[in-house]
């Protein structure tokens, strides 16, 4: 299979570079600075998991921690791991994948068939139907367990090494985003010590996914002049891949940073992931915002994306995850989605607007963007 | 996890340092014959339990193994004070009341 979606236009990817992996048995390959979600995108997948009671299919609809669907099984044998967002994995060479449920696959799930029988199936239909005989049991579990549950835990002992460090500091920033970054530097250019920890692969946050510009200069390598100065401070930790997941009293909180994860599970370099126990004098959450999906019928089927993931996926990685889109939008945010689709050489079909007049700077750009004010349609 | 000043060691140490013991400035009486079964039960096992400023006992125990007062917020968990043994509280909640 090829990335037929791929485009040489992302910012933070290198569309010559080539990483092999395989998604569910299938070699795939995708770019240096993917994440697993973008690469699968990029080679065309649609379908990546199933729902839980009707097995409806489901495709990938953000880009972040907010990923529902993409719920991925990494590795194999002792190092697997269950239930990774594949929004959140970056590829290595010789990365192995594989959805957690749909059988015998995710293309095609056997089990969808109770979507047509759902009607007859209230809450609790599984353990008041499978009852009795209480002998047929066991013969029951073998199909129920299949139906349920997500990926399988390791069986073998754990390989990897784990530690953890007890720090202290003045400033700890959460989130390395344009806020905290900016937070980060002043705090540094005062003297403070100052810890700076993001869940991402690499600092900037939104700005990474952004054609604006910043003091005169392209938004990316805004970032990159401000990491640099940051990483040049002796007084300054950089904690990229570190989740902050819990804000403890008087200012103590938990950091999980995972170090070798991204390398692969050939990676032989200390410990795999490592515990930081801050204290800190002063907290700066600059963790910024999700985008909320919108509530409508049939949502949950593939090909329905956040518009921020859209713009994301095109600016930040180089994937169009598609090649004719509607937008829905109840703002003039989602606007900006419409005009990177069409940069990217694809159709935006409609543009459909919640509010009865919409108006603004970047709504009124359509003409000569893909989009003009005879494809908004209103909604209500 | 808390973090508690010891008046004694004069520093700010993590909370698994110390232990607690529970209401502070409860005195013994001097006469405990004389006292009611009601009033000798409410002194043995009767206890404050308020919402917002308490005064209570610490020990530092892998520290300097001494006993000192702290004032803390039950609600927000924030330690106003701590002062030794035989000092008064600078807050209190008649105080912080008005």
């Amino acid at each position: 299979m090829s990335q037929i979606n791929r485009l040489n236009t992302g910012a933070r990817t290198d569309s010559t570079s080539r990483i092999n992996f395989t998604y569910n048995g299938k070699q795939m390959q995708g770019v240096a600075g993917d994440t697993l979600a973008s690469a699968l995108l990029a080679n065309g997948v649609n379908v990546v998991g199933r729902s839980f009671k009707y097995s409806r299919p489901r495709g990938i609809v953000g880009h972040g921690a907010e990923e529902p669907n993409a719920i991925m099984q990494i590795g194999s044998g002792a190092a697997t791991v269950p239930n990774l967002r594949a929004t959140q994995v970056e590829l290595y060479e010789g990365l192995e994948s594989a959805s957690v449920n749909g059988w015998p696959n995710v293309n095609f799930d056997l089990m969808s068939i109770t979507g047509w029988f759902g009607r007859m199936m209230p809450p609790g239909f599984y353990y008041k139907t499978f009852m009795y005989p209480a002998k047929l049991w066991m013969t029951y579990e073998h199909f129920i367990r299949k139906a349920a549950g997500l990926g399988s835990a390791p069986v073998q002992d754990d390989p990897d090494s784990y530690d953890k460090l007890n720090q202290h500091c003045d400033v700890l920033v959460v989130g390395a985003g344009p806020a905290g970054l900016v937070a980060a530097r002043e705090a540094a250019r005062a003297g403070a010590r100052v810890i700076i920890a993001d869940e991402q692969s690499e600092f900037g946050g939104s700005l990474l996914a952004s054609i604006n510009s910043i003091d005169g200069q392209a938004a990316t390598s805004w970032v990159d002049e401000l990491v640099a100065e940051l990483e040049s401070f002796s007084n300054v930790q950089t904690l990229p891949r570190s989740t902050a997941f819990g804000y403890y009293d008087h200012n103590f909180l938990g950091i999980l940073q995972r170090r070798t994860d991204h390398l692969g599970i050939s990676a032989d370099s200390g410990s795999r992931q490592r515990l930081h126990r801050v204290r800190a004098k002063r907290v700066i959450l600059a963790t910024g915002a999700f985008e909320r999906p919108l509530v409508f019928a049939q949502n949950d089927i593939p090909g329905v994306m956040q518009a921020s993931s859209v713009s994301t996926y095109i600016n930040r990685y180089g994937v169009a995850p598609g090649n004719r889109m509607i937008l829905f939008t109840t703002n003039d945010n989602a606007y900006q989605t419409a005009i990177d689709w069409h940069r990217a050489g694809r159709a935006v079909v409609a543009v459909v607007d919640s509010r009865s007049a919409p108006s603004g700077e970047i709504v009124g750009s359509g003409t000569g963007n893909g989009y003009s004010s005879n494809s908004r349609l209103r909604s209500d | 996890m808390l973090l508690i000043h010891c008046p004694h060691c004069r520093e700010d140490r993590e909370e698994e340092e110390y232990s607690y013991s529970g209401e502070a400035h409860i005195v013994r009486p001097l006469e405990p014959e004389a006292l009611s079964d009601q009033e000798w039960g409410d002194y043995l096992f009767f206890r404050k339990n308020p919402k917002g400023i308490h005064h209570e006992m610490w020990y530092h125990a892998v520290g300097c193994r001494r006993y000192f007062y702290a004032t803390r917020n039950t609600l927000s968990y924030e330690i106003l004070e701590t002062y030794k043994v035989g000092e008064q509280p600078q807050v209190s909640a008649q105080g912080a009341a008005q």
